[in-house]
């Protein structure tokens, strides 16, 4: 039987996840516009988690809103990556250390 | 507090409206090449038009529109009036140095007054979804406006440095709302008070509030959270970094206060020491941090962090007293820090290259006039008497003291000294030594006017701050 402690454990996982994701990734920009959107499926996760369980229709409404903004988001990310290409041909984070004091 | 329908909730949101509508005709107007030029007309218009509604339709007592989604009361209207007053004065500053750089086009101004309409959702919001729209309508807005300079390599890389780590932030923030959510199964901010003032307060509240309060301080650039800020000062053109630096610290304190006002998880020594320890580590690495630097604007953003640290202090404070001191205290150094980029846009829009702090030396032969604002935004950032920094500094040092913190309060005075040796720096480069940079001195005489008006300001309320102060504390009990 999986009860909701094993849905909120994975989503938490899944959070984590996308975290280490995020900071130990050094090569790819692209890898770090995913793990921003994996960030935001495991918050849905625990919303739809929370509304199925306590009947309440109100939190996968929120999911659909979050849902809209991440789909903008990785628009704008997608984006400033091209407008960053254009100058430095490259999209490699090494590459993006121009500003420091 | 009064439920309006939607009819009537709509009345009371004009302001709100007015500004979205005029942003969409401003992006339109910028598309046709003989109506280009009027969009900073428009723009001066829309934000006069939204805040002389705005005094129309205020609320006498407290107000709840659209399904208990959206509050206007004294406090709401109180931080909106700034908001409008200080973007009224970065938008009239930053236009020469828009034009200069072929930025000034509609998309800028629209993009401007969609940042300022999310700011002033962040304010009014009493429902999580719509906190959550406001963040990422101000944020999203926010990331295109750093990229918009596209022939600059260094803008686009702030860009991507701010987009990350904002989302971030607003990701943490969010994790937490799911479990604000699932404990207490509503939406409403004031619920979620009432909740934890009838339950025993368990540690996934804790864990939630904390989560919600890492966000904030990511926004605050509060200092293990700061690494974005002086990446973005020095990368985005400057009347962004001017919107950036105080429009959305405002927001973001409101919702703190949304969020710990009338709550009894601030009776909890766990949870309130998190500002206390924040707050000093913020205060020292800013000032540390700001005494390496080269170039201006790296030390505002530095400076910021340590300002920050006092924001985060003053809530502390704030547990047993009331938010007055914080309230005071924002308003003060987002007063301070737009005065301070305004004028470095002003002198950065005369060709004037004005990247490094030694850019400074010989500026008052040139600019005299100019010089002496800096020098009054600078004391009053710097905390010097004759200034309101000094009396916002003041007041938080005095409530900490009034906790028997005393060892945190010496720390913190030891910081400020250690802090006026970077401000009276730039303030000897001006007056004392001989200039490097020439510059053909054109009197601009509408900027200056505008430019006098914050220091004037900072030194009126230092010599009268009761009216002021008293309306605060009156409106936040």
């Amino acid at each position: 039987m999986i009860t909701m402690t094993h849905y909120l454990v994975f989503s938490l996982l899944l959070f984590c996840i996308s975290i280490a994701g995020i900071f130990i990734n050094r090569k790819n920009i692209l890898l770090l516009l995913m793990s921003i959107e994996l960030m935001l499926l495991s918050v849905n996760t625990n919303f739809i988690v929370f509304s199925h369980f306590s009947n309440d229709i109100t939190g996968q409404v929120f999911v659909f809103f979050i849902l809209a903004v991440a789909a903008a988001e990785s628009a704008i990310g997608l984006a400033i990556i091209v407008a960053l290409y254009r100058v430095k041909n490259s999209i490699e984070i090494n590459l993006i250390n121009k500003l420091k004091g | 507090m009064i439920i309006q329908n939607t009819i009537t909730s709509l009345f009371h949101f004009m302001p709100e409206i007015i500004l979205s509508i005029s942003s969409m005709v401003i992006l339109l107007i910028g598309t046709l090449e003989f109506l280009k030029k009027y969009v900073f007309q428009l723009t001066i218009l829309s934000i006069l038009l939204a805040s002389s509604f705005s005094y129309m339709v205020y609320p006498e007592t407290a107000l709840s529109l659209f399904n208990a989604s959206i509050v206007k009361n004294d406090i709401t209207e109180f931080f909106k009036y700034i908001c409008y007053f200080i973007f009224l004065i970065q938008v009239l500053i930053s236009r020469k140095y828009l034009n200069i750089r072929k930025l000034d086009s509609g998309e800028f101004y629209s993009l401007l007054i969609f940042a300022l309409i999310g700011c002033l959702i962040i304010i009014s919001a009493d429902n999580l979804i719509v906190l959550f729209l406001g963040i990422e309508l101000s944020s999203l807005s926010l990331y295109s406006l750093i990229a918009l300079d596209k022939s600059n390599s260094l803008s686009s890389e702030a860009a991507i440095k701010y987009f990350v780590l904002s989302i971030i932030a607003s990701a943490i923030m969010l994790f937490g709302f799911s479990y604000l959510y699932g404990l207490t199964n509503s939406l409403s901010i004031s619920e979620i008070i009432v909740f934890s003032n009838t339950n025993e307060i368990s540690n996934l509240y804790l864990f939630s509030y904390i989560l919600i309060f890492i966000g904030v301080a990511f926004k605050f650039a509060v200092a293990p959270f700061h690494m974005w800020l002086p990446d973005v000062y020095e990368g985005s053109p400057l009347p962004v970094t001017n919107f950036i630096s105080s429009i959305p610290k405002i927001a973001f304190f409101v919702l703190a206060y949304k969020f710990l006002d009338g709550n009894n998880i601030m009776q909890i020594d766990n949870f309130h020491n998190i500002f206390l320890f924040l707050g000093i580590f913020s205060v020292i690495v800013g000032n540390l941090y700001a005494l390496a630097q080269k170039k201006i604007m790296r030390l505002i953003a530095y400076s910021g962090v340590a300002n920050s640290g006092f924001i985060f202090l003053a809530l502390y404070a704030a547990i047993e007293y009331n938010f007055s001191v914080s309230a005071f205290y924002v308003a003060s150094y987002s007063f301070a820090t737009v005065s301070l980029i305004s004028l470095v846009t002003y002198i950065s829009s005369k060709k004037y290259n004005l990247v490094y702090i030694k850019d400074f030396k010989g500026l008052s032969a040139s600019l005299g006039f100019i010089s002496v604002l800096f020098m009054v935004t600078l004391l009053s950032t710097a905390g010097i008497p004759l200034t309101v920094g000094f009396y916002a500094k003041y007041l938080v040092i005095d409530s900490l003291i009034s906790k028997d913190l005393i060892l945190v309060a010496t720390l913190v005075i030891l910081m400020t000294v250690v802090g006026l040796y970077y401000y009276l720096r730039i303030i000897w480069f001006m007056f004392f030594e001989p200039g490097i940079n020439s510059l053909v001195n054109r009197g601009d005489k509408l900027s200056v006017l505008i430019l006098s008006f914050i220091p004037a300001i900072i030194i009126m309320v230092f010599l009268f701050p009761e009216p002021i102060f008293k309306y605060i504390f009156n409106i936040l009990t």
